[in-house]
């Protein structure tokens, strides 16, 4: 599918666009890469066997889809900064659809849920703030981004395994993308 | 004041029910309507209403708008705000909402007057929404993942209607639900937060008349977090015993926030915090050494922390730990000081070392014993005492001399320095100058100016004085750079006792004393006052010193009250050493009132009122009236008792004639009952031979008396005077009291009766024979003046008496006398002169008394009267001889015999019935 940063030209809320959004930004990545490994492991632990033993095998991302980030530090920070828009839009979707997934799932297991919801929040607020920064640095209105599947429909252990493939990409992803950012947004 | 437009929106509606044609078919129809209905008006504004009237009734009821009246709850609306726009349409305009009230009525006046309701409407008037003001957020970390915005404004004034609120925030291209408060209009809590976006926030007031927004609050919720303080904080002792760490756990990641820190920490027990310097703790940490604390002290620990960046709010202080250090060896020696008790034996002395226990500060430790050392200076050979202590005294009997004491406490970790103290001989080195105190609110300052010397240390004692108890010593050492300490403890309205002595190297001054209060107050009584000694003009007061408890700070004086009755108040002020005091001045026999007061520096109170009177006369004022006046007597005594001696003669003559006794003259010898009355040797004695040499005798007879001289009737008138002012005087022959007797009966006879005088000129007695009633006059010696021989009277009377009658009444005479005389010889009587006083002249002129002169005073003889009072002057006679019964006799019942006669007599004046001593 393709996001629509924007309904109109111009920048939303221009207000809000203020020179503190890198910063934002980068601590956003640099949150979700401190727990993204504690998130991964928390929904190890709480989807069961065979994941919590067999993470390795199953949840193997190498066939799902998952955005190409093929940015580094030499790259430019607008296409950083696209990458970064593909990435964080296919990622919010994905959490709230294992966010969606879990609650039905494992509706007990209440931290996971709520570093899921947090998670998928702080993914929704970097959205928010790279628009800012598209729109706003490099008058970028529009980004076509691909979505996962939906895992409506599927199994329980597909909703589990599907889940636990995003996650452990996201895991991979999101320390190569604050690395990458620590330069590129690094107050100047 | 809106409060009447604040109506409870209870819609009415009055309808005047006409039965219209279809009445019948039971449906009820309104004759008209208000538009608008149920108005919200904003308060303040113009209003204009419609009353609408349905055409069926117009035809029906006769209705027009013309008779369509308003009314404002049962108030009528002025007909100048109505207006008939048609025969159906009435209006009613209101300038201003604020007088309209619900309901609002339109009313038509049927069949002339009277009035029906047609319609009713409910009207609203308010405010329209004021633009919420002050918008400001919070973010609250109520667990690790778990945050909370609260937002908070000013909704502004009340608008009278209902009135919704909304918070609203969004991001850029997302607006999230609004947050709606519950049961407050200015705040709401927002659970859905996100850190690092840019989030607008803004409040919406929304009521009937209008909505308002506030100004938009734009906020990273990362930049307004209020976090968890840390939490598990531990404390553990470091190496050092000046150290201990603190560990603790952050709730906020480092990537969400970093954090800096407060720690702050204080002892147990002391309410002040000392706090870590905040740039020691301003990075991200979880442990901290806190560094130069006391050794072996407790301390409680807290921690906060906030955003590294300072944006944001202080957590909460966290959860207060407690950790104590280890222990160091002391610091310092205990102070140490002594006191000598030489009262047994100036010789010898018994020391009391006293030393106060380290404060926790310097013992770092536990003291398990104190080492007392004891070096005597005045002999080197003799060995250092020591002794092992674990209280903080020590007593020595020690030789008078000079010792050097030193003291070390000791705990696990080892010794503290010795402190030294110097036990000289004598305090023979210069004291301090110039000790003076001051109060410095609840610490007693104590000044003084140092010796010129070099002073080590000072020792400051201080006591409480009291009247009932021993003063108990506290003592405080300071440095000897200092001069001044305060004093701690000191309890206001006390005295205390405070003397300062210089320690040097080598000995000690000696002690300057000097007495102070905290806090003075005036005295909880008044000095009891009274009088030592009370004069004509001046009183000695004198009073006891109050107690030191009664004080309650220096005396300034004493001041003496004293008033008379009415009279003003004097003042006298007195030195308050003094305990007596004269008041001069005063006035004689007066009673005054006094009372005392005594006064400090804070106020006064007055003892009880004393009075006393003042004496009439000074002393020595009646020793210097009486003595004069009887040395003025007794010289008048003395110059009259000379004034007599030298005119004795003189005197004798005048009041004590020489009466010649009629025995002896010649005319008695020639008198043939002459020798009879040799017979009485007794007055014989009485009257030697010779005295009675100038006796003239002269007979008169009781009917003839006119042929006596006037010369002759002279001494019988002065009698007479005399008798009225002579009773109990004496008679002045022989000078006693006896003798007043006779006179006395004669001085109560009447007046006018005949008279006799003994003046100066009467020189012999006369004896005047006068007859009673009818019987035959006696014959009487009357005086004369004539120192002739009594030859012619005795021959007269012979002459005249001739017979055995005239012989027989002189006998009657003699022997009546001599009668009593027998039984009354030694019986005085001194009451003669009274007993007699009843018995008037004439009652007594049948009796007959002689009157006898000699050494003692008898009586004689006692005459009895013939009439009613007979028996009483017989009781009155019993009384004067005690009991003896007098028989008195009559001259005619009972004639006496010549031997009965009389053994002695005297001359006698001789009236009607009696006789009258001389």
């Amino acid at each position: 599918g393709r996001a629509l940063l924007v309904t109109g030209s111009g920048c939303p809320s221009h207000g809000l666009c203020r020179s503190n959004v890198q910063e934002q930004t980068r601590r956003q990545v640099a949150v979700l890469n401190a727990t993204a490994q504690e998130l991964f492991s928390l929904y190890l632990k709480c989807q069961g066997e065979p994941f919590s033993s067999e993470s390795d095998k199953l949840c193997n991302p190498a066939g799902i889809f998952f955005p190409a980030f093929r940015v580094n530090r030499t790259s430019e920070r607008k296409e950083v900064m696209v990458a970064m828009y593909k990435l964080f839009a296919f990622l919010n979707a994905s959490l709230g659809n294992i966010t969606r997934d879990q609650e039905e799932l494992n509706p007990t297991a209440k931290e996971l849920l709520e570093r899921l919801h947090n998670t998928t929040k702080t993914t929704r607020g970097l959205i928010s703030n790279l628009t800012c920064l598209l729109c706003k640095n490099y008058n970028i209105f529009q980004v076509d981004v691909r979505y996962g599947d939906s895992s409506k429909g599927k199994s329980a252990f597909k909703k589990k395994q599907q889940g636990c493939q995003v996650l452990r990409k996201y895991v991979q992803v999101i320390g190569q993308a604050a690395r990458v950012l620590l330069p590129h947004l690094s107050p100047s | 004041m809106f409060s009447r437009w604040n109506w409870v929106a209870c819609g009415f509606c009055l309808v005047l029910n006409i039965c219209s044609p279809d009445a019948s078919g039971g449906l009820v129809q309104s004759c008209g309507h208000i538009i608008p209905e149920s108005p919200v008006l904003a308060l303040g504004s113009n209003f204009t209403a419609l009353c609408i009237l349905n055409e069926s009734c117009l035809d029906f009821g006769n209705i027009y708008a013309s008779q369509i009246i308003w009314k404002i709850k049962n108030r009528l609306v002025p007909k100048e705000q109505y207006r008939e726009i048609n025969r159906t349409v009435s209006s009613v305009t209101f300038n201003d909402t604020s007088s309209l009230a619900t309901p609002l009525t339109c009313n038509i006046l049927a069949d002339g007057q009277i009035e029906q309701n047609i319609y009713g409407i409910t009207v609203t008037v308010g405010l329209a929404p004021e633009k919420p003001k002050n918008l400001s957020c919070i973010v609250h970390q109520l667990l690790r993942f778990r945050y909370v915005m609260t937002c908070t404004w000013n909704p502004g004034r009340h608008t009278f209607l209902d009135t919704q609120f909304r918070l609203r925030y969004r991001w850029p291209e997302e607006i999230f639900p609004d947050c709606i408060p519950k049961d407050v209009n200015n705040s709401c809590t927002i659970t859905d937060i996100q850190f690092f976006v840019n989030t607008e926030i803004w409040v919406e007031a929304t009521n009937a008349l209008g909505k308002a927004k506030s100004d938009p609050l734009v906020v990273d919720p990362i930049d307004i977090v209020k976090p968890l303080p840390p939490q598990n904080v531990s404390i553990s002792s470091g190496i050092l015993p000046t150290v201990l760490q603190l560990c603790w756990v952050n709730w906020i990641s480092d990537a969400m926030m970093t954090l800096k820190f407060n720690i702050r920490y204080r002892i147990v027990g002391d309410t002040n915090w000392m706090e870590v310097p905040s740039e020691d703790t301003a990075s991200p940490r979880t442990s901290f050494s806190v560094q130069g604390l006391r050794p072996y002290t407790e301390y409680i620990f807290s921690i906060r922390c906030m955003k590294e960046d300072g944006v944001g709010y202080w957590s909460d202080w966290s959860e207060e730990k407690t950790g104590i250090t280890t222990e160091d060896q002391p610091s310092k020696g205990p102070p140490i000081w002594r006191i000598i008790d030489t009262s047994h034996s100036p010789a010898f002395w018994t020391v009391h070392l006293i030393w106060k226990a380290l404060k926790p500060f310097e013992a770092n430790g536990v003291i398990l014993q104190y080492e007392v050392t004891v070096r005597d200076k005045s002999s080197l050979s003799s060995p250092v005492k020591k002794y092992n202590v674990t209280g903080t005294n020590h007593t020595l009997q020690l030789r008078e001399g000079t010792y050097e004491v030193s003291l070390i406490a000791r705990n696990s970790v080892g010794a503290s320095p010795p402190s030294v103290l110097l036990i000289p001989a004598s305090n023979s080195k210069a004291p301090v100058k110039n000790l003076r105190t001051l109060p410095k609110h609840d610490k007693l300052w104590v000044g003084w100016t140092a010796p010129n010397s070099y002073v080590l240390k000072y020792v400051i004692e201080w006591c409480l004085v009291s009247s009932s108890s021993d003063c108990i010593i506290e003592w405080q050492i300071a440095l000897g750079d200092v001069q001044g300490i305060d004093l701690k403890g000191i309890k206001p309205f006390k005295c205390y006792l405070i003397t300062v002595y210089p320690l040097y190297a080598d000995g000690q001054g000696s002690g300057q004393s000097v007495k102070a209060y905290l806090k003075q107050d005036r005295p909880s009584k008044g000095p009891t006052v009274q009088t030592k000694k009370v004069g004509k003009a001046e009183a000695v007061l004198t009073w006891n010193h109050l107690t030191v408890e009664e004080q309650n700070g220096f005396i300034r004086n004493y001041t003496i009250l004293y008033k008379t009755i009415d009279g003003n108040e004097t003042v006298v002020t007195v030195d308050p050493s003094k305990t007596e005091y004269t008041l001069s001045s005063l006035t004689s026999d007066t009673l005054y009132t006094v009372r005392m007061m005594a006064s400090t520096d804070n106020g006064s109170r007055t003892g009880p009122d004393f009075t006393f009177t003042t004496q009439k006369f000074g002393k020595g004022e009646i020793e210097a009236i009486v003595v004069p006046v009887c040395l003025a007597f007794l010289l008048i005594v003395l110059l009259g008792v000379l004034f007599c001696f030298n005119k004795r003669d003189l005197i004798k003559k005048h009041i004590w004639p020489i009466v010649p006794d009629p025995s002896k003259s010649n005319i008695a010898q020639w008198s043939p009952q002459v020798p009879a009355k040799h017979n009485f040797s007794s007055k014989d004695q009485m009257y030697p031979e010779g005295s009675f040499t100038d006796v003239s005798v002269v007979e008169i007879e009781a009917d003839d008396k006119k042929s006596f001289s006037e010369q002759d009737l002279k001494p019988f008138d002065l009698l007479k005077k005399e008798k009225s002012t002579s009773e109990g005087h004496s008679s002045g022959i022989g000078g006693s009291s006896c003798m007043s007797s006779p006179r006395q009966s004669v001085s109560d006879s009447d007046e006018g009766e005949t008279t006799q005088n003994t003046s100066s000129t009467v020189q012999y007695s006369t004896v005047v024979l006068n007859g009673y009633r009818d019987q035959t006059p006696v014959q009487v010696f009357s005086r004369s003046e004539s120192t002739q021989p009594l030859l012619d009277s005795e021959e007269r009377s012979e002459d005249h008496a001739g017979g055995a009658d005239s012989t027989a009444q002189r006998q009657q005479y003699f022997r009546q006398n001599g009668g009593q005389d027998e039984t009354n010889t030694d019986r005085p009587c001194f009451e003669r002169t009274k007993q007699i006083t009843h018995a008037n002249e004439g009652d007594l002129v049948g009796f007959v008394q002689l009157q006898i002169s000699g050494q003692s005073s008898q009586p004689l003889g006692l005459g009895m009267e013939k009439n009613t009072q007979e028996a009483a002057v017989s009781n009155v006679l019993q009384t004067c001889t005690e009991g003896q019964t007098v028989r008195p006799e009559t001259v005619g019942e009972n004639p006496l015999s010549v031997d009965e006669m009389p053994k002695s007599y005297l001359p006698q004046t001789v009236r009607q019935g009696g006789y009258m001593p001389q």
